[in-house]
């Protein structure tokens, strides 16, 4: 019997291969777009879950109020919070990591010199703690030699070629070390991207190190600690405050846990590193993978609905003679089965194809894990869900039908015409709204992104590059070395080959990071007030240089010596610390310097465009600033980078040249979001591609059930024109009312996304319109088509056929 | 075998009640070969529909082998219809997505007969019916006549108890129609009970009661 369902089912699905295609290709991509969802759905949410101990462990978060409006959240803490967790019970294990503020790491292989940004200094008991795979040697022992570091495969090769690296010497300073083990790869789904590991106690022994880590007011150590079995981390996080309250003397920190699991989505902190997801997107594409499914379901109901009108006279001689409802709604079921279980067949092979492609696009490596359980869970999940979803009520339909009157050739349940049955009109609308509110966020996302784009940002960013010089080298030269070196390396440049332009500061228009609170006074400041401002240290190039616009006053001069305590406000700053009038010439005082306003420049955005412009106060204080930017001749590129790598020599010939343009770091500022929006279009289109399939399926069978009709009216007089409009109207009504219907949740959800952004676009009706065009014109293009060829065709033949 | 009492048969549309069947009380004991005759649209196939329990009477009692069918669900009464009634349609009805063989198979697959007493014996009904060569053909390719055989094959290769038969000689050559009837006579001298709808006076003859309806009232019923 089985048997005998299955070939029926083949033989039935063959002898209709336009609508099998229409069925199969609209699943399958649908399931395709899904797995794809779910792959990376599944990646965001097991972030840094791979850990044996994941679901004990915690980061300790620090939360240190400035004043009264504001508070700062750290996700680190001071190295001797260690000594405090000891104290607390139920806490079994405390591992800190630390990577030094600001430059990349310098390591010596003989006379070869290799750089590395990704690194981290940790505690001994790190790899007890946390999990990693191992490419050679294991971690054993590695707390017990502070020369011992470990590196990642990747890393290896890159110092060591294809010779093994274990046991290998390497020079980091004056001191060497030996490599202990090398670790995998960093997996996609970890937090932690390190590709050197060094133990603490190696950073603890250099110079003043300990003495200045030991303070309780440097909290440069991520610690994160295991919580026993049903300990409260509420709890936990304030006994640690109590504690470190006591041992520093301050009651403005507030401790508290934050779960591992939590690493990867909490953006609140001013100082975390790790890479970030967000919730809300993988609740977005969650829910849009949901709604493809959804799609390529409805595609099916509505086509095997549809079809059911023709299929009832073979449901009714089966019963007739002898198929009970059950065989029969077995045997309509198993036409599903088929079809859905070659559509997973067909998805997982453009799941597996459009791997490497979408891993580019999602910027993460995905591979199916074919020999995984949970895969073919999955797998088999959605596929008993789509022939839940889509087979069961085509078959219950199908296997009601009374025998007797469908072979008296009365539809039954079908009611008259294919398209006007009322199910299967709310099918296509569903779908139709569905499409139409996708196509809206689209339009909106897209129009959003290019006003991103296009802003004017208030500086220039093109053909300028920047290099940066790190604390340490600063370090290394002592101060007075270090302003003479920047001054030198200036002079250098401005007159090196390729280059038209040169300036010194400690950051770039694209984003300023840096901020301070606690050293403004100016008069009319309340005496308890300490705003948190902006700050950048800039030469008196830097305006011109980046052709910043002043409102009033001038920006710092060269020769000047009264410069070095003034300062230059942006219009915010003026207006909102409350300045009083005039601006320019008011006493301002910054660091302990005492000077005053010789200018205000117009607002630029130096933060990304989710944020609003905050108060920036540039100072002209010769101190260290670590960026150079210089400006390309139009054309000499490699010629400007050869000469500031030549610059760059001539102080520090060991340390590797390293440059990047400033637009590069624009684009990258708002590469997820953009990586996110590009995702969201592309299933958007997958989305409404698969309702355009339903629909084409779903006009072709209505043009050829209604073949006999259009004979008829033929013979009787109607133009094709007619006809054609007679049978297009019927689905042109319902696209109309999907319009209608995908509008308000739409226009709610791109208000609430474009809240995000403090510089965004107003929601206009012509996107509205749009949306509803396209989607007409989806509709007309494939029910249109369908419409003409029925309406052309010979009444006298089809009158004949029938 | 079969028990009729006061079955009614009725279509509403709108505020109007159109008659079908009314009263129909009737017996047939096994062995019986009934002829059913009467105008067009007088209720024939109605009534046959109503006895091989593909339709459902709006009153009255129907007793198939002393089972209560009137009180029977969809599933007990396809139970029924499957194990004991064979069916010719007047229209013939066979599956076009189906060749001339697996039509005929079919209601033997619903019966769960094994494969391989499934082969001998579509083989031995298309030997019969003189059809071997076209058992791998479609419907759709066979002419009416041949088309009625198959019909016919297909409800009787159950060998079921009562075989009910509307209007199967219809689309005949006359000398297939008489092939049709020999097989009838002969399956009823095998002790098949057997109902049939014709409007053809020869055909009449080889039952052994005749019964005309008129109006949906059963207007003459009487042995020949
Ligand atoms: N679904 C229905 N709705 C309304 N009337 C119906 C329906 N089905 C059958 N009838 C009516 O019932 C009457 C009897 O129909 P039936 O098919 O039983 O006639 P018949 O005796 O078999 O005729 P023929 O010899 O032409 O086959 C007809 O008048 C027909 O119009
Ligand atoms: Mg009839």
């Amino acid at each position: 019997m089985t048997f005998h369902y299955f070939k029926s089912a083949v033989r039935n699905l063959w002898k209709n291969r336009l609508y099998s295609a229409l069925n199969l290709s609209g699943l399958a991509i649908g399931m395709t777009a899904a797995i794809l969802i779910a792959l990376w759905v599944q990646s965001e949410l097991r972030f840094d879950g791979y850990h044996r101990h994941a679901e004990n462990l915690w980061r300790i978060k620090t939360d240190l109020r400035i004043n009264d409006s504001e508070t700062w959240n750290w996700g680190s803490t001071p190295l001797r919070i260690s000594e405090l967790c000891a104290k607390v019970p139920g806490l079994s294990v405390t591992a800190q990591v630390m990577t030094p503020y600001g430059n990349h790491i310098l390591l010596r292989r003989g006379p070869e010199y290799f750089e590395e940004e990704n690194y981290g200094y940790v505690s001994a008991n790190w790899f007890e703690t946390f999990d990693y795979e191992f490419a050679e040697g294991d971690a054993r022992g590695f707390g017990e030699h502070p020369n011992a570091l470990l590196l990642t495969e990747g890393l290896a090769r890159k110092i060591f070629g294809n010779r093994s690296a274990l046991g290998q010497t390497l020079h980091l300073d004056s001191a060497e070390f030996t490599v202990h083990a090398v670790l995998r790869d960093p997996c996609p789904e970890s937090s932690f991207r390190h590709n050197l590991l060094i133990p603490t106690e190696a950073w603890l022994r250099q110079g003043s190190n300990r003495e200045n880590d030991s303070n309780w007011n440097n909290f440069n150590y991520t610690t994160f600690v295991e919580l026993r079995h049903g300990t409260d981390p509420k709890k936990v996080g304030a006994q640690l405050t109590e504690l470190l309250r006591e041992a520093k003397q301050d009651s403005n920190i507030t401790l508290h846990l934050g779960a591992l699991s939590d690493l990867h989505f909490d953006t609140s902190l001013k100082d975390d590193n790790f890479d970030k997801g967000s919730r809300r997107t993988v609740a977005v594409f969650s829910f849009v993978g949901l709604l493809i499914l959804l799609m390529a379901a409805i595609n099916y109901m509505s086509l095997t609905t549809a079809r059911a009108q023709t299929r009832a006279r073979e449901a009714g001689i089966r019963k007739a003679v002898g198929g009970s409802r059950v065989q029969l709604f077995a045997q309509f079921l198993s036409e599903s089965a088929v079809l859905a279980g070659s559509a997973s067949l067909l998805a997982l092979l453009l799941v597996q194809m459009s791997l490497p492609w979408f891993s580019e696009l999602a910027g993460r490596t995905f591979v199916l894990p074919w020999s995984s359980p949970l895969l073919w869970l999955l797998a088999g999940g959605v596929l008993a869900a789509t022939v839940l979803l889509a087979g069961v009520y085509p078959a219950v339909l199908l296997a009601g039908f009374q025998p007797v009157q469908v072979l008296r050739g009365l539809g039954g349940a079908m009611g008259r015409s294919g398209a006007r049955s009322v199910f299967r009109q709310s099918l296509v609308v569903t779908q139709f709204a569905i499409s139409v509110a996708l196509l809206i966020c689209t339009i909106v996302i897209g129009r959003q992104w290019s006003y991103i784009q296009d802003k004017e940002m208030g500086y220039e960013r093109e053909h300028i590059f920047s290099f940066e010089i790190g604390w340490q080298q600063f370090a290394q030269l002592g101060e007075e070395r270090s302003l003479n070196m920047l001054k030198t390396m200036k002079q250098t440049l401005s007159q090196a080959p390729g280059i038209a332009g040169v300036c010194n500061a400690n950051g770039s228009p694209v984003h300023i990071e840096s901020t301070h609170s606690g050293s403004v006074k100016f008069d009319g400041l309340p005496p308890d007030a300490e705003p948190a401002v902006s700050q950048l240290s800039a030469d008196p190039e830097y305006a011109d240089f980046f052709s910043l616009k002043m409102l009033e006053g001038r920006w710092f001069e060269n020769g000047n010596a009264a410069d070095v305590n003034n300062i230059v406000l942006n219009e915010t700053a003026a207006r909102g610390l409350g300045l009083h009038k005039p601006w320019v010439g008011q006493r301002f005082g910054f660091h302990g310097r005492d000077g005053q306003v010789i200018g205000i420049v117009r607002d630029f955005h130096f933060l990304p465009l989710h944020e609003k412009i905050a108060p920036l106060v540039a100072f002209n204080a010769p101190s260290w600033r670590g960026s150079f930017f210089i400006k390309a001749r139009p054309g000499q590129h490699a010629e400007a980078i050869a000469s500031a790598e030549k610059a760059w020599k001539q102080w520090f010939p060991e340390r590797p040249f390293r440059f990047q343009f400033i637009d590069e770091a624009y684009n990258r500022m708002y590469h997820a979001e953009q990586q996110a929006s590009l995702l969201f279009s592309l299933f958007a289109g997958i989305a409404i591609f698969i309702a355009g399939l339903g629909l084409f399926g779903l006009a072709t069978f209505v043009a050829l059930q209604r073949t006999k009709e259009i004979g008829i009216r033929k013979v009787l007089g109607a133009s094709v024109a007619g006809i054609a409009t007679l049978l297009a109207a019927d689905f042109l009504k319902l696209v109309l009312v999907a319009v209608v219907l995908a509008v308000p949740p739409a226009y709610f959800f791109m208000q609430r996304w474009l809240e995000d952004f403090a510089y965004r676009i107003e929601l206009q009706w012509w996107m509205f319109a749009l949306a509803g065009l396209v989607a007409t014109v989806i509709a007309l293009a494939t029910v249109g088509a369908q419409s003409a060829k029925a309406a052309l065709a010979d009444p006298i033949k089809s009158l004949r056929s029938e | 075998m079969i028990q009729l009492s006061n079955i009614e048969r009725y279509y509403k549309s709108g505020p109007l009640t159109t008659w079908v069947l009314r009263d129909i009380n009737l017996r047939i004991r096994e062995g019986e070969f009934v002829t059913v005759m009467g105008p067009s649209g007088s209720g024939k196939t109605t009534l046959m529909n109503l006895i091989g329990m593909l339709d459902e009477p709006d009153g009255g009692e129907y007793f198939f082998l002393n089972e209560p069918v009137h009180k029977f669900n969809e599933r007990k009464r396809t139970d029924l219809h499957k194990h004991y009634i064979g069916f010719v349609f007047q229209a013939y009805h066979l599956i076009d997505e189906l060749t001339v063989y697996e039509n005929i198979e079919t209601p033997l697959l619903y019966r769960g007969v094994k494969s391989a007493d499934r082969k001998a014996m579509v083989a031995e009904v298309l030997d019969r019916f003189n059809i071997v060569a076209k058992k791998d053909l479609f419907p759709g390719q066979l002419s009416g006549g041949q088309q009625q055989l198959v019909g016919v094959a297909r409800a009787i290769i159950g060998k079921p108890k009562l075989l009910l038969a509307d209007e199967p000689t219809g689309n005949l050559h006359s000398s297939q129609g008489e092939m049709i009837m020999n097989l009838f006579a002969q399956l009823h001298r095998e002790g098949m009970t057997i109902i049939q709808v014709t409007h053809n006076e020869n055909n009449a003859r080889y039952g052994t009661r005749l019964i005309e309806l008129r109006d949906g009232f059963v207007r003459e019923d009487r042995t020949v």
